[in-house]
């Protein structure tokens, strides 16, 4: 085990093995920053605050009410629903529309390559501008769900 | 006893007897959050933005989630609007030169080390993660979705989080010395 991954695990809160403990007691570098690290930790660990003040959650409730009495005359249902649903048949809808356009563009380059170079040539050409394509498309649609997800989760946080 | 999950559902349907439920739970955790995470400055308007927030966007809340990540969620948010509005950047020269020469008037706990000057100087981003992780215990994936970001940057921040006040403490020792 070297210094940069006895580091790392430490770091991070990983536990160190045998080599790894041996290493940090031969290693001046690795027992100095291993020492300021349980340092920095005890510290951490040691720091209390105080609480927040009595009357502040009355301040809450007292600043809240006008919204709850908006939201106990329009109540409205708890929602458990994502984005994603919509999204994939938003995304699967537009995917006719998208191969087609594709395969046009495709067959137009083909034709316009054919007139001035040899058929093989620009059948290869086609094909790799087809793959990059066919890699765009599916990176596209990968994203999808992420970016359903991520849209629900910013909305719900207000 | 109700769940989180419920009591904001109720919160919802106008119920307030919900709402000071769960601001009795998370009252201090969600103080010393914004403590930490601000060094201080504005948490009590935080707070209570915080449980406005909540309370304004219940009827959104998603019921997948779990309540107390959505709750510390709103509070990153607002505290990041308030840290473009106003502070200056933790990293910036000037202000590390500034913490270096801060009064000891606060926290000092282990052999000297101030914890909220330690804090102070970390950038907001780090400072996040270790307090998720070290104050609150919140899993990586917990702080990835708070922080909104990848569970691989919630790692590297708090590796070079902790690089960084390991080297401040080791320094400060070796001066001492």
């Amino acid at each position: 085990m070297g210094c940069d991954e006895i580091r790392e695990t430490i770091f991070l809160g990983g536990q160190l093995d045998a080599a790894g403990q041996a290493h940090v007691q031969g290693c001046d570098m690795c027992r100095r920053q291993a020492e300021a690290l349980r340092m920095v930790t005890a510290a951490l660990a040691g720091d209390a605050l105080p609480g927040p003040p009595p009357a502040l959650t009355a301040r809450v409730l007292e600043r809240a009410r006008p919204v709850l009495a908006l939201h106990a005359r329009t109540p409205q249902p708890v929602r458990s629903s994502s984005r994603l649903p919509w999204a994939v048949v938003a995304a699967v809808g537009l995917l006719p529309i998208v191969v087609i356009f594709d395969a046009y563009v495709l067959r137009t380059i083909h034709a316009l390559l054919s007139l001035f170079m040899p058929a093989p040539l620009s059948t290869y050409i086609v094909f790799n501008l087809g793959s990059l394509v066919v890699l765009l498309v599916t990176l596209a649609y990968g994203a999808v769900p992420l970016l359903a997800d991520r849209q629900t989760r910013m909305e719900s946080a207000g | 006893m109700a769940t989180d999950e419920t009591l904001i559902g109720a919160v919802a349907r106008g119920d307030e007897r919900a709402l000071e439920q769960l601001c009795r739970r998370y009252e201090r955790p969600l103080h010393r959050f914004l403590s930490r995470y601000t060094g201080g400055h504005d948490v009590e308007d935080l707070y209570q933005d915080t449980w406005l927030r909540a309370v304004s966007a219940a009827p959104r809340f998603d019921t997948s989630r779990r309540f107390s990540t959505w709750l510390f969620q709103i509070a990153v948010n607002l505290c990041r609007d308030r840290h473009r509005r106003t502070r200056p950047d933790a990293t910036d020269p000037e202000h590390m030169a500034e913490l270096a020469v801060a009064p000891d008037t606060r926290t000092q706990v282990e052999a000297g080390i101030d914890v909220r000057r330690l804090l102070d100087a970390l950038p907001e981003a780090q400072r996040g993660v270790v307090i998720l992780r070290y104050y609150h215990g919140l899993s990586e994936a917990d702080v990835a979705e708070i922080l909104d970001c990848p569970r691989g940057t919630v790692k590297s921040r708090l590796h070079n989080a902790m690089a960084r006040l390991s080297a401040l403490v080791g320094n400060e020792n070796e001066a001492r010395s």
